[in-house]
C-alpha cells in the first residue's frame, strides 16, 4: 500500500519529465543473400548446397539470430475464381532451423545448408533476430523454388481436363487419365490413388503395370465412377529404381 | 461442492417458509407534480424485490398489495418527468401515505434509474462509476456483437479479430481481469487468449450494467478492472407476445435475425429466443497489405475467409410468488469464424488469393460451442431477500488449420490443431439483511469447480482442474439521504493443479528421437483477501461526488501458469511460469457528477497500481520448437493504469440531443518504464440527434443524427508493439417508429465510416499484419413487436 502512495507521487514526477533510455529500438535485417544474391525467389537444385548469408545491426547490442526453412506450401485453392499463384504441392520433407548467438552493433553471419535430393518445390527461409533488450526485427522472408532432376517427370492430361487445379464431374461420373511418365532410372513401382479429401479414405486405386526403360505410357485409365458428390484427390507416386518418388495429383469435384 | 452448496441454500429457504407468517401487506399513495401538485395519472410505479407493478390511475393513485414484510425500493417512472426511486420499510402495517411528488425535465435522467443487479444500490449510492445500457439503447445500435455494442461507453473498448470475434476491454484491462456475468454466473470461456471473444447472444442481452473499476467484492476476485454483467432474464408480464428484430449489413453482407416468443400466466412464465447470423469477408478500403517484406492483394478488396455463422438459443421457465421469483434457463451460443488465412502461418500469394466464394468459412477456423445451464432465484428469507446463482457451463473451443507438418513429425491427418473443452460448476449466494437503521448489510459466499480437458495435434495447455471459493460482507451506511458510505472485505482461496505433458522430437523419417517436457505438473494454492471503501456525497443539490479505494487481488489463470506452445499469428512462442505469484491491486476511484434538467456532465478519474501485475513479456531468446519465434514469457512486473472518462450530455431544445465524450488511459510498466501492449488510445466522441415524437398518428416518432468518432496516435506500447496512428469515422443514422395495427414497428437506417475512411485499430488482432477495418458499412434493421394474448388486467 505504501509502496503504491509513494508510487502515485512518482508517477506525477516522472510524467513530468521525460521518459528515460529504455532501449525500444528494434535491429535491423540489412540484407539477407542466398549464394551471394538478393531476391524474393531463389531457384535452387536438388542436392546442393546453399549460403544464407545475413546482414544485421542494432544501435545496441545483439543477441539470437534464427533461421527457419519450412515449406512454403501452404495448399491449393479450390478455385472457380482463378488464384494468381498456383503452385504445385511440394515433394519430400525438408525443415532445418537454426539459432546462433550473435553479438556487437553490426554482425554478417553465413550459414551453409544441404538441400535434400529427394525433395521438390517451394520452401520459405525466415530470417528472425532480437537484440539484448528482447527488440525483434522486422522478419525477412524469402522462397526457394527447389528443382529437381533426379525425380520423375509427369506429362499427363485427363478427360474432362484439368480446369482451375481441379476436374469437374457430375456424381456417377469418371474421367480418363493418359500421358507419359520418365525417369531415366527407370520405374519401381506406380501407384494411382483417389482420396475423398472430407474423410481421408481412399475410394479408387490402381496399379501401373511396370515395363522396362524410362517411360511408362499411360492410355486412356478408367478413373472412377464418384459415387457421391464431395472433393476428392487424385495422386500418382512414381518411385524410380534410384530410390527417388515423384508425386502428381489434382482435384476432382463432384456434384 | 457446487451440489452440497445448493442443497444447504434449499434447506435454508426451506427453514425460514415454515417460520414465515403468510400475513401480506399493501403499499399506496398519490404520485404528483412537483410544481403545481397536480396529480399525474399513467405513472409507472413498480417494485424492485418482487417485480410487482401499478399504474397511477386519473387522481394519481398507485396501490401495489401482496407484499410480505421487509424493505422495498420503488421506482416512479413517467414521459416527461425525471425519473425517481425511494425506499419504504414495511413492518407490521400497510402503507397508505407513500406519496411522491415529480419534477418536470427534458433529459431522459436514465441514470436516475441505473443500479446495480446485484448490489441494490442505486448510481448515487454507488460509489463506483456504473453505467447500464438497456434495451432501447440497444435497438438504436447496429453493432454485431455484445462488446461492439459496448463501446460507446466512454472507457469501453474491444480486443477484436476480425468483425465478428470481441471481447470488452474497460479502462485498458481485459481478458481474465474482467467479469463478464450472464445468468448470474461468471462467464468462463478461454478468456485469456488474445484472439478468444466473448460467447453471449448480443440479441438475448436485455439489459447490461458495466462498472468499471474494482468490484471484486461481490462478483469475484477477478473483477479487479471490472464488470460486465447481463442482466438474469427479466419477469414477463401476462400475456403472450413477441419480437422479430433483423439486421443486414452491407460490409460482409451480414444477415442476422433474432425471434423471441415470451408468456406469462401470471405466476408461471417462459421465455424463448432463437438468433442466427450469417456474413461473408469484409471489406476493407484497400487492394493490398504489406507485410513483412512482401505486398500481397487483397482481391475484390475483401479479406478471405472472414465470414462466419452463428446459431444462438436461449430458453427461460420461471415461477413468481409475493414471497420470491425462481428462474431456470438453458442457453447454447454456437459460432464458427474464419480466419484471415494470412494470419496462421506466413502470408503467401496463394493463401489469400480468391477462393470464389466470399461467405464460405474455410480454414483456418475457429469454432466455438457455450452451453449454459442456470438456476436464478431470490426468496424472501427473515425480512430480507436471499438471492441464489448456480449453474453449469461448458465451453467447447475447436481451432481448425490446414494440417501442415511441424519439423519433421509426422503430417496430421485431420484438421483439428486445438481442442479445449472447459467446464465450469458454479454456486453463489447473498443474503440482503434487513436493514438496521441506516445499516444495511450484504453476507455472501460464492463457489467454483472448473475441469479442462484438450486434445489436437497441437499444444498449448494442459488437462487442468481448479477449485475456489470466497465470501464476503459488503455494508452500506446512509448517513444521510446526501452522503452514502460503503465498505467491504472479500476473502478467496483457489487451488490449482494439472498433469504433466510431453511431446515428442522428430528426426528426419518422422522417427522419434526423444521427448521434450512441455509443462510439468503443477499443484497451488492461492489465498487472499479484497477489500474496498467508498463515499458518495451529494452537494448542492446537483452535484456528486464519488470516491473510492480498494486493495483487490487475481490469482494467475492456468494460460499464465501453464501455456507453453506456438501462437499460430504470431509466431511468438507463449510461455507460462508455474511459480507466478497472485497479482494485488490498489485502485482509486473517483466520480464527478453534475444533473440539471437539460444537462448532465460525469468527470471520472482513476489510478491502479498493480503490484506484480501479469503479462506476456518478450524475452531476448528465440524458441527451440518447431515454426516457434521469439519467446514471450509470463512476467510480473508492478504496473500503472491511470486516466479519465469525461462525458457530457445537453438537451438544449426536447428534441435535440447532444452528447460528447473523451476518454483515455496511461499503462506504464515500472520495471521496463515502457507501455504495456494493447492499450486503448484516447478517443472522443460526439453525437448528435434530433428526434421527434409525434403523438396519435401512424408515424409516431423519427430521428436523425451523426455520430463523430476520432482516435489519437498510440504511441503507449510495449516492446516490439507498433505505434498506431490516429484516425476518424463518420456514422450517420437514422429511424422511424410506425404503427401498424396495434403495433409500433421500429425501421432504422445507418452508415458507418461513411466516408470509408482507410484505418488501423490499435485493438485489433489484425493490426500487426497492418491489415485496415472495416470500409463503409450501410446497415437496416427492424424491429417488429407482435403481442398474441393481450395483459389481462381482471384479477
Amino acid at each position: 500500500m505504501k509502496k503504491a502512495i509513494l508510487f502515485f507521487a512518482a508517477v506525477v514526477i516522472l510524467a513530468s519529465c521525460k521518459k528515460d533510455e529504455e532501449d525500444t529500438t528494434r535491429p535491423v535485417i540489412g540484407s539477407v543473400k542466398v549464394n551471394g544474391v538478393v531476391a524474393d525467389e531463389h531457384d535452387i537444385e536438388a542436392g546442393s548446397a546453399i549460403s544464407v548469408e545475413i546482414a544485421m545491426s542494432d544501435n545496441k547490442e545483439l543477441n539470437q539470430v534464427k533461421v527457419d526453412i519450412h515449406s512454403a506450401d501452404d495448399g491449393h485453392t479450390h478455385g472457380e475464381g482463378g488464384s494468381e499463384e498456383v503452385e504445385e504441392e511440394n515433394i519430400g520433407i525438408w525443415s532445418d532451423a537454426r539459432i546462433i548467438s550473435v553479438s556487437g552493433e553490426s554482425e554478417t553471419e553465413t550459414i551453409s545448408f544441404n538441400v535434400p535430393n529427394t525433395i521438390k518445390g517451394h520452401w520459405h527461409i525466415e530470417v528472425s533476430l532480437i537484440d539484448k533488450d528482447g527488440n525483434e526485427a522486422v522478419e525477412y522472408v524469402t522462397t526457394l523454388h527447389v528443382e529437381n532432376a533426379n525425380l520423375p517427370v509427369f506429362a499427363l492430361t485427363t478427360n474432362p481436363a484439368i480446369v482451375n487445379g481441379e476436374i469437374e464431374l457430375e456424381i456417377g461420373g469418371t474421367f480418363t487419365l493418359s500421358g507419359t511418365i520418365t525417369d531415366p532410372d527407370g520405374f519401381e513401382h506406380i501407384h494411382i490413388e483417389v482420396e475423398d479429401e472430407a474423410t481421408g479414405t481412399v475410394i479408387w486405386e490402381q496399379e501401373v503395370t511396370i515395363v522396362a526403360g524410362s517411360t511408362i505410357t499411360l492410355t486412356d485409365i478408367l478413373v472412377g465412377p464418384f459415387a457421391a458428390a464431395g472433393d476428392y484427390h487424385l495422386h500418382i507416386h512414381a518411385h524410380d529404381n534410384a530410390g527417388f518418388e515423384g508425386e502428381w495429383g489434382t482435384h476432382v469435384h463432384v456434384n | 461442492m457446487y451440489h452440497r452448496v445448493v442443497l444447504i441454500m434449499a434447506m435454508l429457504f426451506a427453514g425460514s417458509n415454515i417460520h414465515a407468517q403468510n400475513i401480506t401487506y399493501s403499499v399506496s399513495g398519490i404520485v404528483t407534480d412537483a410544481t403545481d401538485a397536480l396529480p399525474v395519472p399513467g405513472v409507472l410505479v413498480e417494485c424492485h424485490e418482487n417485480n410487482m407493478s401499478a399504474l397511477t390511475d386519473s387522481a394519481g393513485v398507485f396501490v401495489i398489495k401482496n407484499i410480505a414484510r421487509g424493505h422495498y425500493h420503488f421506482h416512479f417512472e413517467m414521459v416527461g418527468y425525471a425519473a425517481f426511486a425511494k425506499d419504504v420499510d414495511v413492518t407490521s402495517a400497510s402503507i397508505s401515505d407513500f406519496n411522491i411528488s415529480l419534477k418536470a425535465s427534458t433529459i431522459e435522467l436514465k441514470h436516475v434509474l441505473v443500479e446495480s443487479e446485484i448490489s441494490k444500490s442505486t448510481y448515487l449510492q454507488q460509489s463506483l462509476d456504473l453505467m447500464v445500457l438497456d434495451k432501447q439503447e440497444w435497438t438504436s445500435s447496429s453493432a454485431m456483437t455484445l462488446s461492439q455494442r459496448l463501446t460507446r461507453l466512454p472507457g469501453v473498448n474491444q480486443l477484436q479479430t476480425g468483425v465478428g470475434v470481441s471481447k470488452p476491454v474497460i479502462r485498458g484491462l481485459s481478458g481474465n481481469r474482467i467479469v463478464v456475468s450472464d445468468l448470474g454466473m461468471k462467464q468462463e470461456g478461454q478468456q485469456w487468449g488474445s484472439d478468444h471473444g466473448l460467447e453471449i447472444d448480443a440479441f438475448a442481452a436485455e439489459k447490461v450494467e458495466v462498472i468499471k473499476g474494482p468490484a471484486s467484492l461481490m462478483y469475484g476476485s477477478d473483477a479487479l478492472g471490472g464488470v460486465v454483467r447481463v442482466q438474469t432474464p427479466s419477469i414477463v408480464k401476462r400475456g403472450l407476445r413477441g419480437e422479430v428484430a433483423s439486421l443486414a449489413r452491407s460490409n460482409n453482407d451480414y444477415i442476422g435475425t433474432s425471434s423471441m416468443l415470451e408468456g406469462s400466466t401470471g405466476k408461471f412464465f417462459a421465455k424463448a429466443r432463437l438468433t442466427f447470423s450469417d456474413y461473408g469477408d469484409y471489406r476493407v478500403p484497400a487492394e493490398r497489405f504489406t507485410y513483412l517484406n512482401r505486398t500481397l492483394p487483397i482481391v475484390n478488396q475483401r479479406l478471405k475467409n472472414t465470414a462466419g455463422e452463428e446459431l444462438h438459443w436461449q430458453v427461460t421457465g420461471g415461477y413468481v410468488f409475493n414471497r420470491g421469483i425462481i428462474k431456470f434457463t438453458q442457453s447454447h451460443f454456437s459460432q464458427k469464424n474464419g480466419l484471415f488465412p494470412g494470419i496462421v502461418g506466413i502470408p503467401t500469394g496463394n493463401a489469400v488469393a480468391d477462393d470464389g466464394d466470399a461467405r464460405n468459412v474455410a480454414w483456418p477456423r475457429q469454432e466455438v460451442d457455450h452451453f449454459k445451464t442456470a438456476l436464478n432465484a431470490t426468496f424472501h428469507l427473515n425480512h430480507g431477500w436471499l438471492e441464489v446463482d448456480a449453474g453449469k457451463q461448458v465451453n467447447l473451443r475447436k481451432e481448425i488449420i490446414r494440417p501442415h507438418r511441424e519439423g519433421y513429425a509426422p503430417l496430421p491427418d485431420n484438421p483439428l490443431a486445438h481442442r479445449l473443452e472447459l467446464t465450469t460448476y458454479q454456486a453463489s449466494a447473498r443474503w440482503h439483511a434487513p436493514r438496521v437503521g441506516a445499516w444495511r448489510f450484504i453476507p455472501g459466499i460464492t463457489a467454483q469447480q472448473q475441469s479442462n480437458e484438450r486434445s489436437g495435434w497441437e499444444f498449448l495447455l494442459p488437462n487442468h482442474r481448479s477449485v475456489s471459493w470466497g465470501a464476503f460482507v459488503f455494508g452500506e451506511w446512509n448517513k444521510s439521504a446526501t452522503s452514502i458510505f460503503n465498505f467491504g472485505i472479500r476473502y478467496d482461496y483457489a487451488h490449482q493443479w494439472s498433469d504433466n505433458f510431453q511431446t515428442p522430437i522428430y528426426a528426419p523419417g518422422e522417427v522419434i528421437v526423444g521427448y521434450t517436457d512441455r509443462v510439468g505438473a503443477v499443484n497451488r494454492n492461492f489465498m487472499n483477501y479484497s477489500a474496498s471503501a467508498g463515499w458518495s456525497k451529494v452537494f448542492d443539490k446537483n452535484w456528486n461526488i464519488k470516491t473510492n479505494i480498494a486493495r483487490s487481488f487475481r490469482v494467475p489463470n492456468a494460460a499464465e501458469l501453464l501455456i507453453n506452445g506456438i501462437h499460430h499469428g504470431t509466431f511468438r512462442h507463449e510461455q507460462g511460469d508455474a511459480t507466478l505469484e497472485s497479482e494485488i491491486g490498489y485502485q482509486l476511484d473517483a466520480a464527478l457528477v453534475y444533473d440539471q434538467e437539460s444537462v448532465h456532465f460525469k468527470f471520472t478519474p482513476y489510478f491502479n497500481y498493480f503490484d506484480g501485475y501479469i503479462y506476456l513479456r518478450p524475452t531476448a531468446r528465440f524458441s527451440e520448437l518447431p515454426d516457434g519465434g521469439q519467446v514471450y514469457r509470463y512476467t510480473q512486473h508492478d504496473a500503472v493504469f491511470t486516466g479519465a472518462e469525461l462525458y457530457a450530455e445537453w438537451h438544449p431544445i426536447e428534441s435535440l440531443h447532444l452528447e460528447g465524450s473523451v476518454d483515455g488511459v496511461f499503462a506504464y510498466n515500472v520495471n521496463t518504464t515502457l507501455g504495456l501492449p494493447f492499450t486503448p488510445p484516447v478517443r472522443a466522441r460526439m453525437m448528435t440527434e434530433y428526434e421527434k415524437d409525434i403523438e396519435g398518428r401512424r408515424l409516431h416518432a423519427w430521428n436523425i443524427g451523426f455520430n463523430y468518432l476520432v482516435w489519437a496516435d498510440q504511441y503507449n506500447v510495449d516492446r516490439n508493439e507498433d505505434a498506431t496512428k490516429g484516425a476518424y469515422t463518420l456514422d450517420v443514422f437514422a429511424g422511424i417508429e410506425f404503427k401498424i395495427a396495434q403495433t409500433v414497428v421500429n425501421a432504422r437506417l445507418a452508415a458507418n465510416n461513411l466516408l470509408n475512411r482507410f484505418y488501423f485499430n490499435h485493438m485489433s488482432a489484425y493490426r500487426q499484419l497492418l491489415l485496415p477495418e472495416q470500409g463503409r458499412n450501410v446497415s437496416f434493421a427492424l424491429q417488429i413487436p407482435f403481442e398474441i394474448i393481450q395483459q389481462n388486467k381482471k384479477k
